[in-house]
């Protein structure tokens, strides 16, 4: 993979770039007894832009000889379109970046990876109330090269592993499923001892079994930091990814900068150079650097995630946060790592000002569609005057963005990130994406249950 | 093909080489200005190898690729998978691919794009409009050490048309898929246009019990249960609720579901499956009755019936080839006692319509579990629809919701599993549902 076999391709006119991948991944999938697959799955391709005409033309490959025949295509495809769209704000980088992990999961052997993931399996199943089991050790390394004729060129590697578990308990007719992950970062030692997390996971799991059923309605809720980073990332973060404004007046306008969304002390921010979290990263796959973003501060909108062609449409700065599943996709706005940054309230006094609601703990997947949201948690506990009391089960969340926002009431005094990155948008799986959250109090929040 | 499968049998003793060639084009306009227009070609390359009663599994973007036998082989050692068996059985045809749709150009698609924008725009020229279109072509090939070389072509057409609200979000929605271009009727977009309308009136229900129709596309979240249900594995797991039940009334009478991979110009028509064997049409419930599970090779073996063609290497989230082949939908088709969809709605006193929900991924999905937010129903009262749901959810099992089905409309939509479509439902009636409101 060298610069110079797609630097000469680059047309001069109007804007066009270029990213060649390859990617050289390594799963490791157990059931709940063995390791029943390991594949080593090596795939490389480019992905070409061209700005020419009045939106940008794009083109994937596989075959590192058909470069041109894409610049083609993309440049037809960008003609197509009528007018003549300029990029306004691009940066320009020329950088080299390597991974320096400090236990290099590449250096590891297959076999250690399946032993360890191995002795995670045996002590899950080691109870006799969990009847099922996924797990999953997964590592993806990256190296991609970003050039533009605008001058960027960018050598970048990334890498990221981790370990993660679903595992269902049974009693009965009764089953009750769990998530743990572990890792999301570059270094092969997050996933060592961690024997103590899977023995609480596996007590909480066949817990869950003795828990009882809410009736659906509204509760006052806490969110811990698992479920309030997933809270923020579905509710929010989807709607602050700013190509969705592109062309979009109405929602711009509904969007705009200084608008009041949520109390004082509740602040939002994305952050991909913070690192050692699934969604961090230095380049974008635009190029542009990545770059800390405050989306909320003091309850107030006062940033966005953008693209170059977002943060141009809007006249505001790239923020770095451009980024495709792989080789096979463009480039679209996504969030780094979001979170809700810390408050002034302790747990304790979150809970004390609660006389009839749930505590829930445990993100179990989301999704968003404009302003409304719906999500999953893994269980929670009742809180009764004040007091955690009984645990619950089979619970998810839905709830109105702008509303439930301003039903905001306390942000705890703690930030906690979780281990396990995903996120999908426009049919692309990105694992690189981090989330966290400090605990948050939210009055009346919809409740799915029995 | 062959030089890979040489290269493989060297080291291993059988093998097989699975090669896609993918083409797509895909165009979108949004409030009447065209976005991103996109293509792609792309090789997939996968090698399953045999080696005393051990499989190995890797993939490539290359027939050429120096590593793919090393990898497979590295698989092969670390991993306890049993010896996979290859087919030699030649499929019969399927209609799986339509010339036309590989003619159509990526300036045809966007002439296409702007010809129903007009005509939605002729219609309601104050409804802003999303429209996309996206074209794929598949050349899939697979041979095997015994002896089994097929190939198949495969097209595929896919529109979705929405609307926006006046806040800027995504209004209503009507999608269509088939492997040849298919006309939009005028009488689809005046429904979709007339969903757009009821959006303006916004009801907010109570925690209630009520009948409740899901769209066809909206079957999509209840078909991946039922889907969880009758996969192989889950049933040698021992957690799907339908392990041992072949033969059982497990659903209504009213209601029977079959998975076709032959049929004609489907969403996921194939002549063989990614193990070589050949497209089938299996009924999975027959009037409500169990009646097979969907399989792979092995897992058929082991529970003593045929392979169903349904071994697919792709994964919920993903279409591309990161897996060893794993049991998914082909066409899934909803059939049974039908009635008039505009009659259906009529008959139903007080009740919800529901054509778009999020959440198909959430819960435990193998046991049949859905709490699904309605992004998108209506609110039907005597037998008229009165406005759209707002901030409600559904929730229940399908081993409940599915005894209670009271009728199964005419017109057949494709169904969506969270990012890709699964096969074609008619709406369907169910006579109560658990419904969380404010």
């Amino acid at each position: 993979m060298e610069i110079k076999n797609f630097k000469y391709a680059l047309p001069k006119e109007g804007f066009s770039d270029i990213r060649y991948q390859e990617y050289k991944n390594t799963l490791i999938k157990g059931t709940k007894e063995k390791i029943d697959e390991v594949s080593m799955i090596r795939k490389n391709g480019g992905n070409v832009r061209v700005l020419k005409g009045g939106g940008f033309g794009n083109y994937a490959f596989t075959d590192p000889a058909d470069v041109e025949m894409a610049f083609r295509e993309a440049t037809i495809a960008s003609e197509l379109n009528p007018g003549k769209e300029t990029l306004k704000r691009v940066e320009f980088h020329m950088e080299h970046i390597r991974v320096s992990p400090e236990k290099d999961p590449r250096s590891i052997s297959v076999k250690e990876k399946k032993d360890l993931l191995q002795k995670y399996i045996d002590l899950i199943m080691d109870n006799s109330k969990i009847v099922d089991l996924e797990s999953q050790y997964y590592e993806q390394f990256t190296d991609t090269i970003i050039l533009n004729n605008q001058g960027t060129e960018i050598r970048q590697e990334e890498l990221i592993c981790g370990m993660s578990f679903r595992m269902t308990s049974k009693e009965g007719t009764l089953t009750q499923m769990t998530r743990l992950s572990f890792g999301g970062t570059e270094s092969f030692d997050e996933l060592l001892n961690k024997e103590q997390e899977v023995k609480e996971k596996v007590k909480q799991t066949v817990d869950l079994l003795h828990a009882k059923t809410i009736s659906g309605g509204n509760y006052d809720v806490i969110l811990d930091s698992d479920v309030g980073g997933l809270f923020i990332h579905e509710a929010f973060g989807h709607l602050s990814e700013s190509d969705n404004l592109i062309g979009n007046q109405t929602l711009a306008e509904t969007m705009e900068l200084g608008t009041k969304f949520a109390m004082k002390d509740f602040n939002v921010i994305d952050d991909p150079t913070k690192k050692g979290h699934p969604g961090s990263y230095v380049f974008d796959h635009e190029g542009t650097k990545a770059k800390k973003v405050s989306l909320i501060t003091d309850g107030n909108l006062t940033g966005r995630l953008h693209s170059m062609e977002s943060a141009s449409y809007m006249d505001e700065d790239p923020t770095g946060h451009a980024r495709a599943k792989n080789f096979g996709f463009t480039p679209i706005v996504r969030m780094g790592n979001i979170y809700i940054d810390k408050g002034t309230s302790t747990l304790e006094q979150m809970i004390q000002s609660i006389d009839d609601g749930l505590y829930l703990f445990g993100s179990a997947g989301g999704q968003t569609s404009g302003e409304t949201f719906t999500f999953a948690v893994q269980g929670g506990y009742r809180i009764e005057n004040g007091r955690i009391t009984d645990m619950v089960r089979d619970i998810s969340l839905t709830g109105h963005l702008f509303t439930t926002l301003k039903n905001i009431e306390m942000v705890g005094n703690y930030v906690e990130f979780s281990k396990a990155g995903g996120c999908g948008k426009a049919g692309q799986i990105l694992i690189q994406s981090g989330k966290g959250s400090a605990p948050i109090k939210i009055k009346n929040m919809g409740i799915g249950g029995q | 093909m062959q030089n890979l499968l040489n290269r493989a049998l060297k080291v291993a003793d059988a093998g097989e080489v699975y090669k896609r060639d993918v083409k797509t084009a895909s165009v979108s306009l949004k409030m009447g200005k065209l976005k991103d227009i996109q293509g792609e070609k792309k090789r997939e390359v996968s090698l399953r190898i045999n080696k005393g009663d051990r499989m190995g599994f890797a993939v490539s973007n290359s027939l050429e690729d120096e590593t793919i036998v090393e990898r497979a082989l590295v698989a092969l050692e670390n991993q306890e998978s049993k010896a996979a068996e290859f087919p030699s059985e030649s499929p019969r045809m399927v209609f799986s691919y339509s010339q036309e749709v590989e003619k159509l150009t990526t300036k045809d698609l966007t002439v296409m794009v702007y010809k129903l924008h007009d005509r939605l725009n002729r219609k309601a020229p104050d409804v802003p409009t999303a429209i996309s279109i996206h074209k794929t072509i598949k050349r899939v090939a697979l041979k095997n050490s015994s002896g089994f070389y097929e190939s198949y072509d495969y097209s595929n057409l896919s529109i979705s048309l929405g609307t926006i609200t006046e806040k800027g979000f995504m209004g209503a929605s009507k999608e269509f898929s088939s492997g040849k271009v298919t006309e939009i009727t005028d009488r689809e977009l005046d429904y979709l246009l007339e969903m757009h309308k009821l959006g303006r009136t916004q009801i907010t229900l109570e925690n209630e019990r009520l009948p409740v129709i899901f769209s066809g596309k909206v079957m999509g979240a209840l078909m991946l249960r039922v889907l969880g249900g009758v996969h192989g594995g889950n049933v040698l797991k021992g957690v799907s609720p339908v392990k041992n039940r072949i033969g059982e009334q497990v659903f209504s009478e009213k209601l029977t579901i079959r998975d076709d991979g032959k049929m004609n110009f489907g969403v996921n028509t194939c002549l063989f499956d990614d193990e070589g064997t050949p497209a089938k049409n299996t009924i999975i419930y027959d009037k409500g009755k169990l009646k097979s599970y969907l399989v792979n090779r092995d897992q058929a073996k082991k529970l003593g019936q045929e392979p169903t063609g349904n071994a697919i290497k792709r994964s919920l989230f993903s279409k591309e080839i990161e897996d060893k082949p794993s049991v998914f939908d082909t066409n899934l088709i909803i059939e049974g006692e039908n009635r008039e969809d505009e009659l259906m709605i009529k008959g139903v006193k007080r009740g919800i319509l529901i054509t778009g929900v999020m959440g198909a991924h959430t819960g435990n999905i193998n046991q049949g579990d859905f709490s699904l937010n309605i992004s998108s129903g209506y609110l039907i009262e005597e037998g008229e629809l009165k406005g759209q749901v707002k901030g409600a959810m559904v929730s229940g099992n399908i081993y409940e919701l599915f005894k209670n089905v009271e009728a199964i409309g005419m017109r057949y939509e494709v169904m969506r599993s969270i990012f890709y479509h699964m096969g074609y439902s008619p709406m369907v009636l169910f006579s109560e549902a658990s419904i969380v409101g404010k």
